[in-house]
């Protein structure tokens, strides 16, 4: 997935290569992406980008998910891969376990799983498999 | 050798000034070559596979959007280069290619400014720029062979682009999506909001969604009218993808794409 689409007023910034799944859609299925993903509807199955990932508030995520900068303000219910910033907001919520390089999380998140935090850097699966 | 194919309506008579003015400047910038009129009676398939065997290396449609994009569905399968003379103030087609009119057009053939175009294909039929679905909560969308989309909300519009947004209200809006390379975008909006714009105001409650896709498959238990390009209308199913091979396509220099 590539750039989607941008502001063309001047001054009020760019947007780039997003993908939004918006409150009024649901996925089924592994959505694979080379872009950004914004969720902020339902998604079951996986999420996978070589960029960010961003679950809004309200968004409902059923599956695991893999990008490289993930921030989750929504509820999560599958591991977490994230290969370098993971920030979990206040209203977040993650039922899984979690892989990170560097992790940050707010007051009032909830989180049930494992917790790795690497200071080398997380390989992405895609990476593993390649190397096994 | 260019090849001009005139649409039916050419011939009225509100036109036979544009058109007498249109053909002088042609022969003016020497790139004047054989003319053929289209009628009823007269089969476009076969009027421009004759043209290509004569080795007419581009065909120019003189006319409107649809005189256009009747011709792209010909010769998307042909090596050749299109161009366009609208012949109609309200060309959008003529808004996104940077042609200001049919006097424009001209010095723009002969600049031969070529820019290679993807195409949409539904079925066997090809797209230049949407593909719009009006009942879309009746509609499964699986998207690439691998997920599923499906509406959670009733009363939303389903529009496929392959050009962008470019066709809706060009001054008004504030967002756009840009032509994806060799990908489709797939936008869905709530329609009890007006417009695009709305989804994308800071503060306003974002539900509509957008992806890119290289294919698509749109199916339904009844018979759903899809409309390409707002032109032609197809039912489910179909499957949506994008042709491998771009056409080229003479543009100005204040194209939008």
């Amino acid at each position: 997935m590539v750039a989607m689409f941008s502001k063309t007023n001047e001054g009020e910034g760019n947007l780039e290569a997003e993908s939004i799944i918006g409150k009024s859609v649901k996925i089924e299925g592994n959505f694979n992406g080379e872009g950004n993903i914004i969720v902020e509807g339902e998604v079951q199955g996986s999420i996978k980008t070589n960029k960010n990932l961003d679950v809004k508030a309200g968004a409902k995520i059923t599956a695991d998910v893999e990008a490289v900068n993930i921030t989750i303000a929504g509820d999560v219910h599958g591991n977490v891969k994230c290969t370098n910033n993971l920030n979990i907001e206040s209203t977040g919520k993650i039922i899984g376990d979690i892989e990170t390089k560097i992790i940050a999380i707010s007051a009032g998140a909830i989180i049930r799983g494992k917790i790795t935090t690497e200071a080398n850097e997380i390989k992405s699966s895609k990476t593993e498999k390649k190397n096994s | 050798m260019f090849f001009y194919l005139y649409d039916n309506f050419v011939n009225e008579k509100k036109y036979e000034e544009t058109l007498t003015k249109t053909e002088n400047r042609l022969i003016e910038l020497g790139i004047n070559g054989r003319i053929e009129k289209l009628s009823i009676l007269r089969n476009l398939k076969e009027l421009i596979e004759d043209g290509i065997k004569k080795g007419c290396h581009t065909i120019v449609a003189v006319g409107d959007d649809n005189t256009l994009i009747k011709v792209i569905n010909i010769i998307a399968e042909h090596n050749v280069t299109i161009g366009f003379i609208p012949m109609v103030a309200n060309s959008k087609l003529a808004k996104i290619f940077g042609i200001k009119n049919s006097s424009d057009a001209c010095d723009i053939l002969s600049k031969r400014l070529i820019k290679k175009i993807s195409l949409g294909k539904a079925n066997q039929n090809y797209f230049l720029t949407a593909l719009t679905i009006n009942d879309s909560d009746q509609v499964a969308i699986e998207c690439e062979d691998k997920y599923k989309i499906s509406l959670t909300e009733k009363n939303c519009s389903l529009t496929i682009y392959n050009l962008g947004n470019f066709l809706q209200k060009i001054d008004e809006k504030k967002w756009q999506i840009f032509p994806q390379k060799n990908c489709l975008s797939i936008a869905i909006c709530p329609t009890n909001q007006n417009s695009f714009s709305k989804f994308f105001k800071k503060n306003s409650s974002s539900r509509s969604s957008l992806f890119a896709v290289k294919k698509i498959k749109i199916t339904s238990q009844d018979s759903v009218p899809i409309l390409l390009d707002e032109q032609t209308t197809l039912k489910t199913p179909l499957t949506v993808t994008i042709k491998p091979k771009k056409i080229s396509l003479i543009v100005g220099r204040e194209r939008k794409i």
